[in-house]
C-alpha cells in the first residue's frame, strides 16, 4: 500500500512537473490547485499533497522561480517543520530543493533561521532527515549572502545552532556538525556562550569510533579526530579550556585518549599565544614525565611527547623573557635527568635533544649540559654503551640541523671535542660495535671546519686504512658514504691518497666513494672497479655510470672488451651492468662493437653471453639484412659443435629473428627452420613478440617437434614462457603484450585435435605441452581454455606416469580453474594424494596439499568423507621439509573438522 | 569423567584485555627451500601451529592476548617432546581448560604422532593451575570432551585455519 501511495505520488508529481516545464502552468497555479490539501487537518492528505509539491520543487529546473515566489514557499514549509513527523520530512526535503536549485532572499534566510531555532522540535526526525537539515544549514553557512543574514542575529544565532547539533552521534553528520561548528565560532561573536561553545566539540574529545569506513561514507577515525580538534582549536578564548581538557585526558588510562591528548596538546601549544606555554609548562613537565616513564619503548608515545617538548621549548624562546624562562624549563629537566642512570638507561637525553631542538635558543641553553654529559661519559670508557653513542649522534644533529646551530662559540666547542672523542673511538677496536653510529656522527660534524683539525684527519685516514687491511665488519655502503663526505669536504689531496690506497687494495667501497660530484675522476675509478671483478665492485660501477652517463661508453668497450672469463657470481650484475651500457651509449659504438664481436663469436660461453645482453639491448636499426645472415651463419655452426650451449645459441638466434626489419632479406631466417626443435621454439617466439609474418611458419614446426623429439613439450612451452631479462619490453609493443594470447588461440585448438586422434606415448607429449603452457600463462588467458582442455585434464589426472612438470601446471590449471572445470571428487583425491607425497618436487607437493585443503571449497561434507581417512592418513605432516609440514597441518585440521560438530 | 571447562557464564570476564603485538611471519630460507635440506621442528614452527587460535571470549587470538608465547614453547628432539606452556590472561580465568584443549587439539592434529606434547599452565598464573594441568594430560578426559559435540563445535571454532 505504502509504495502505491509512494507511486501515485510521484507520478502526479512528474505529470505537474512536465506541465510546469512545458509552459502549460506554473507552480504558482499548481499550489492553488492543490488548495486546501496543503492545510489539511488529516495527516495522510497533507502528507501527499507536501510530498507532491516537494517532489515537484526538487524537480523543476534550477532558478525556475524568483525570490518572491521562493519566500511564501520557505515561510509555508518552515512552518509544517513544527507539525507531524511525517510533515517535517516532506518539509524539509522541500526545503533542501530550495535552498539547493532557487533563489532565497537574504531577508527570508534570517526569518526562516529564527523560526526554525524557536519553534522546530528535532526529536523525532530520522538520520537521513537530519542528515537533510545539516546540509541546509550548512549551505546557509558557507554561502556569504546567507551568512551575512545569519549574522544579523549576532549571538542569539548560538543557543538554536548548538540544539541543531547537540547528541549528534552519526559519524557522517558529525563531519558536517564539526565543519559548521567551525564555521559559526569564526563568524558569531561567543559572548556568555563561550563555554557552552567549548563544551559541545570536548565532549566528542577524544573520538571513540572504530567502524569500518566504508560503512559510514569513507568517514573514519582520523577524519573525526581531526575534525575535532579543528573545531576545539578554532577560537582564541578556547585555549585555556583546551590545555586543561589535554591534561586531564592525559590522566586517563586509554591510550588512544592519551595520545590524541598529546598531539592536541602540541598543537594548541604552538596555535595560541606563547604566553600560554610559560603559563602551563610547569603543569605539563610532570605528566608527559610520567606517561613516559610508564609507556617507554612505545614509539606512538615517544614521539608524541619529545614532539610536545620541542613544542614547548620553540614558544618558550619566543616570549620576550626568553632566557629566563628557557633556563628555568632546562633545569626542570637537566634536574630529572641529570643522574647517570636517568640520563642514559632512562633516555633522558632524548629529552635534553627534543628540547634543544625547539630553536637555536633552547639549543645554546640545554645541549652544553647535553654534551658535557656525554663527552664525560666517553671519556669515562666505562659508560660507552649504544645509549650514550646515540645520545652523542642525536646531539650534533641538533647543532647540525639548527639554523645557524655551529655559529654559537659553546656549541661549536662542544662539537669539537665529541669529534675529537669519536675520531678517537673510531682507532679503538673494542668499540667496533659503534662504529657505523660514530661514522654517522662524524659525517655531520665534517660541514663544521674547525671540528676536525689535522691530528682527527690523521686518526680518521688511519681508521680507513685499518677497515681495509682487517676487512672491517661496517656495512660497506656506510663506509662509502663516510669516505665520500670525507673526500669532499678535505679535498683533492685527502682523496689523492686514498685513491692511491684504493687501488693498491683493490677496495671498492674506498674507491666508489671517492667518485667526484661532478664526476672528475669518475673514469678512473671506474677502470679500476672494473679491474676488480667482483659483484660489489660491478655494483659501485653501475651506481656510478647511473649517475654520470657520458662514462657509458668508456664502462661498455670496457665491459665487451677486457673480461675474458665471467665468474659465475658476477654474471647476474654484469649482464645489469652490461644492459645498462648497451642502452646509454652512441649508436656508432654499438655497431663497431656488434661487428667485432661478430668476429670474435665463438663457443666461448662469454662471448655468447655479450653477444645475447648487447642484441638484447640494441634497436632493430642497427642490425641489417646482410648482419644478421652472417650472425645466423655463425650462431649455427656453433650450435653443431656446441650441444652445451644451446640454449643461449637459441637466445641469441631469437633476439635475430625478433630484431629482423620485415620487407628485408629473409631467406637466413627460412634456413633456421631446420634448426634444432629449442632454436625452433625460441626464434618462434622472437618472432611472435614483433608479429612477423613468419612467426607461424616456426610455430608450425615447434607444434610437430612436440611428438617427435623428447624435448618438445618443454621447447614448445618455451614460446610463452615469460624472459623479460632477455626480451626486454621495448618496440612491437602491442605485438609483445598480446603474444601469449595469440599463442593459444593458435596452438590450443591445434594441441586438442591433435590430441583427438594420438597414440598413447603422443598423448603424453601432447598433454604435457598444454600443461606447460597453461602454467606460463596468466590465469585471464587460461581460463579462456579450461573448460574446452576437460578431456585432456581428465586424461591427464588418470595418468600416473604424468612427468612432474606438466603436472605443476596440470595442478595449477585445476586450482584455479576448479567451478569451470566440473570436476568430481574421485578424479581429483587419488592424482592429488600421489602429488603430495615424495618423490614429488617439493612445489608441487605444497601445490598439491593446499589443491586437497581448497577442495571443501568445491565439494559438498558428504562427498569428502569417504576420503576423510585417507586424506588425514596420507598428509605429510611429518616432512622433513617445514614448508611441507606447515602446509599440511593447515589441510589436516581442515579435514579433520569435516563431519564434525 | 569430563572436563570442567568453566562454561555457565555468559559475561565476560576480562572485558577488556591487553593487547600485544604480534611477531612477523617466519621468514623462508634458502635452506627451507631446498628439498635436500632437514628442516627440524623447532620452537617458532610449534609456536606459528598455535598463535592463530582464537580466543574463546574476544575476537583476538591466543598470541595477540599472550596466552602464547615463542619462549614458552620447548622442544626436545631427542626426546621428541614438545612442550607447551600458556599463561591465561587473569589468574581466575574460567576458560583455561578449554584454550588448553584448543591447543592440544590444534597440536594432536598437526604435530606427527611420534612427538609427545606436554601442555602445561606457565607456573604460578592461574589459580586452578594444577588441576587444569591434569586435566589437560589426562588422554581419556581429552578424549571424552571431544566426544561432545557442543564443545567439539567450539573448540573447531577456535582452532579454524586461516587461509593460506
Amino acid at each position: 500500500m505504502v509504495s502505491d501511495r509512494g507511486d501515485i505520488v510521484e507520478r502526479e508529481a512528474q505529470r505537474l512537473v512536465m506541465a510546469i516545464t512545458s509552459g502549460a502552468t506554473n507552480l504558482l497555479a499548481v499550489i492553488e490547485s492543490m488548495g486546501s490539501t496543503l492545510n489539511s487537518e488529516e495527516v495522510v492528505v497533507r502528507k501527499e499533497a507536501l510530498e507532491t509539491l516537494g517532489e515537484v520543487i526538487r524537480s523543476i529546473p534550477s532558478g525556475s522561480l524568483n525570490e518572491g515566489e521562493v519566500a511564501p514557499l520557505l515561510a509555508y514549509f518552515t512552518a509544517q517543520l513544527k507539525g507531524h513527523p511525517d510533515h517535517s520530512r516532506a518539509a524539509i526535503i522541500a526545503l533542501k530543493a530550495l535552498f539547493e536549485k532557487q533563489p532565497v532572499p537574504k531577508d527570508a534566510v534570517g526569518l526562516f533561521i529564527e523560526r526554525f531555532f524557536n519553534d522546530t522540535a528535532l526529536v523525532d526526525l530520522t538520520r537521513d532527515d537530519k542528515m537533510k537539515l545539516y546540509l541546509i544549514f550548512h549551505k546557509i553557512l558557507t554561502d556569504a549572502s546567507f551568512l551575512e543574514a545569519a549574522k544579523k542575529m549576532h549571538s542569539a544565532f548560538l543557543p538554536g545552532f548548538l540544539q541543531l547539533i547537540e547528541a549528534e552521534t552519526d559519524p557522517q553528520c558529525l563531519m558536517l556538525c564539526f565543519s559548521m561548528y567551525q564555521i559559526v565560532v569564526r563568524n558569531f561573536p561567543l559572548g556568555v556562550y563561550a563555554e557552552d561553545m567549548f563544551e559541545y566539540p570536548a565532549a566528542y574529545f577524544p573520538i571513540d569510533f572504530n567502524a569500518p569506513p566504508e560503512r559510514h561514507g569513507g568517514v573514519t577515525r582520523g577524519k573525526l579526530q581531526e575534525a575535532v580538534e579543528e573545531c576545539l582549536l578554532s577560537h582564541k578564548s578556547f585555549e585555556e579550556h583546551v590545555i586543561k581538557l589535554c591534561l586531564e585526558k592525559l590522566t586517563s588510562q586509554h591510550p588512544d585518549a592519551q595520545i590524541d591528548s598529546l598531539r592536541l596538546l602540541k598543537r594548541a601549544v604552538l596555535k595560541y599565544d606563547a604566553s600560554i606555554a610559560t603559563e602551563y609548562s610547569q603543569a605539563i613537565w610532570p605528566t608527559l614525565r610520567m606517561l613516559y616513564m610508564g609507556h617507554r619503548g612505545e614509539p606512538l608515545y615517544e614521539e608524541a611527547i619529545f614532539r610536545m617538548v620541542t613544542a614547548l621549548g620553540q614558544r618558550l624562546s619566543e616570549v620576550p623573557d626568553w632566557r629566563g624562562e628557557v633556563e628555568k624549563f632546562s633545569k626542570t629537566l637537566w634536574t630529572d635527568f641529570e643522574a647517570v642512570e636517568s640520563f642514559v638507561e632512562h633516555s633522558g637525553w632524548r629529552f635534553i635533544v627534543a628540547f634543544g631542538g625547539g630553536s637555536t635558543r633552547c639549543a645554546t641553553v640545554i645541549l652544553p649540559k647535553g654534551f658535557n654529559k656525554v663527552t664525560s661519559l666517553i671519556s669515562d670508557g666505562q659508560n660507552i654503551n649504544d645509549s650514550s653513542i646515540d645520545a652523542a649522534c642525536a646531539l650534533v644533529h641538533v647543532v647540525a640541523s639548527l639554523k645557524d646551530g655551529f655559529g654559537d662559540e659553546t656549541l661549536r666547542k662542544c662539537v669539537e671535542m665529541l669529534a675529537s672523542q669519536g675520531c678517537a673511538l673510531l682507532l679503538d677496536q673494542s668499540r667496533r660495535e659503534h662504529h657505523v653510529k660514530l661514522l654517522g656522527m662524524l659525517t655531520m660534524v665534517l660541514p663544521l671546519d674547525t671540528a676536525i683539525r689535522d691530528a682527527e684527519k690523521e686518526s680518521i685516514k688511519r681508521f680507513i686504512e685499518n677497515s681495509i687491511l682487517s676487512s672491517s665488519s661496517i656495512p660497506a655502503h656506510a663506509l662509502k658514504n663516510f669516505i665520500a663526505a670525507c673526500s669532499s669536504h678535505f679535498g683533492k689531496s685527502f682523496g689523492a691518497d686514498l685513491c692511491k690506497l684504493g687501488k693498491e687494495c683493490r677496495c671498492v667501497w674506498l674507491l666508489a666513494g671517492l667518485v667526484d660530484k661532478n664526476g672528475q675522476n669518475a673514469e678512473e675509478i671506474c677502470h679500476e672497479l672494473l679491474s676488480i671483478r667482483d659483484s660489489s665492485a660491478l655494483e659501485a660501477v653501475q651506481e656510478i655510470l647511473l649517475n654520470h652517463l657520458p662514462l657509458a661508453d668508456t664502462v661498455f668497450n670496457e665491459l665487451l672488451t677486457t673480461f675474458e672469463e665471467i665468474p659465475d657470481d658476477v654474471t647476474q650484475h654484469y649482464q645489469d651492468l652490461l644492459a645498462i651500457a648497451t642502452r646509454s651509449v652512441p649508436s656508432s659504438v654499438i655497431s663497431t662493437q656488434i661487428d667485432s664481436l661478430c668476429g670474435r663469436l665463438s663457443i666461448d660461453s662469454t662471448s655468447l653471453l655479450q653477444f645475447r645482453v648487447v642484441l638484447s639491448n640494441c634497436p632493430p636499426a642497427y642490425l641489417t639484412a646482410s648482419t644478421c645472415r652472417i650472425l645466423a651463419d655463425k650462431l649455427s655452426s656453433i650450435a653443431k659443435t656446441s650441444a652445451s650451449s644451446s640454449l643461449i645459441l637459441s637466445q641469441c638466434l631469437a633476439l635475430l629473428a625478433n630484431k629482423h626489419q620485415e620487407g628485408s632479406d629473409a631467406s637466413w631466417l627460412r634456413e633456421l627452420l631446420e634448426s634444432d626443435c629449442l632454436s625452433v621454439s625460441y626464434i618462434a617466439k622472437g618472432l611472435l613478440m614483433r608479429n612477423h609474418e613468419l612467426c607461424e611458419n616456426f610455430m608450425e614446426v615447434a607444434f610437430r617437434n612436440i611428438c617427435d623429439h623428447n624435448e618438445g613439450p618443454v621447447s614448445f612451452a618455451t614460446i610463452v614462457k615469460p624472459e623479460p631479462k632477455i626480451f626486454p619490453r621495448e618496440g612491437g609493443c602491442t605485438a609483445r603484450i598480446l603474444y601469449t594470447q595469440r599463442f593459444m588461440t593458435w596452438s590450443m585448438p591445434r594441441l586438442l585435435e591433435r590430441f583427438d586422434t594420438a597414440s598413447e606415448t603422443e598423448k603424453i607429449a601432447l598433454s604435457s605441452a598444454i600443461c606447460l603452457a597453461l602454467h606460463e600463462v596468466s590465469l585471464e588467458i587460461a581460463e579462456k581454455f579450461t573448460s574446452k582442455l576437460r578431456p585432456v585434464i581428465l586424461w591427464c589426472l588418470s595418468q600416473p606416469s604424468l612427468p612432474a612438470e606438466p603436472s605443476k601446471g596440470l595442478l595449477k590449471c585445476i586450482r584455479r580453474n576448479f567451478p569451470q572445470l566440473q570436476l568430481s571428487i574421485h578424479a581429483v583425491i587419488q592424482p592429488l594424494l600421489r602429488w603430495s607425497q615424495r618423490p614429488s618436487p617439493m612445489e608441487l607437493r605444497i601445490e598439491a596439499i593446499s589443491g586437497l585443503h581448497e577442495l571443501k571449497d568445491h565439494f559438498e561434507t558428504h562427498q569428502l568423507l569417504p576420503h576423510k581417512k585417507q586424506v588425514l592418513k596420507s598428509l605429510p605432516i611429518g616432512d622433513r621439509k617445514r614448508l611441507i609440514r606447515r602446509a599440511a597441518a593447515c589441510t589436516s585440521v581442515t579435514w579433520h573438522m569435516l563431519g564434525e560438530a | 569423567m569430563v572436563l570442567n571447562l568453566g562454561f555457565g557464564s555468559f559475561q565476560l570476564e576480562n572485558a577488556a584485555p591487553q593487547v600485544f603485538a604480534t611477531v612477523k611471519d617466519r621468514p623462508v630460507t634458502a635452506a627451507e627451500l631446498d628439498d635436500a635440506i632437514e628442516d627440524p621442528i623447532d620452537a617458532r614452527e610449534v609456536f606459528d601451529l598455535i598463535r592463530d587460535i582464537n580466543d574463546p571470549e574476544h575476537p583476538l587470538t591466543l598470541e595477540q592476548l599472550k596466552v602464547v608465547a615463542e619462549e614458552l614453547v620447548t622442544v626436545d628432539p631427542a626426546t621428541r617432546v614438545i612442550k607447551v606452556m600458556f599463561t591465561p590472561t587473569i589468574p581466575h580465568c574460567s576458560m583455561a581448560t578449554l584454550i588448553g584443549l584448543c591447543i592440544r587439539v590444534k597440536l594432536m592434529r598437526s604435530l606427527p604422532r611420534e612427538f609427545k606434547i606436554d601442555l602445561m599452565i606457565t607456573p604460578g598464573k592461574h589459580d586452578q593451575e594444577r588441576a587444569i594441568n591434569k586435566q589437560l594430560q589426562d588422554k581419556e578426559r581429552v578424549a571424552a570432551a571431544l566426544e561432545n559435540p557442543n564443545l567439539l563445535s567450539v573448540v573447531n571454532k577456535c582452532i579454524a585455519e586461516p587461509e593460506y
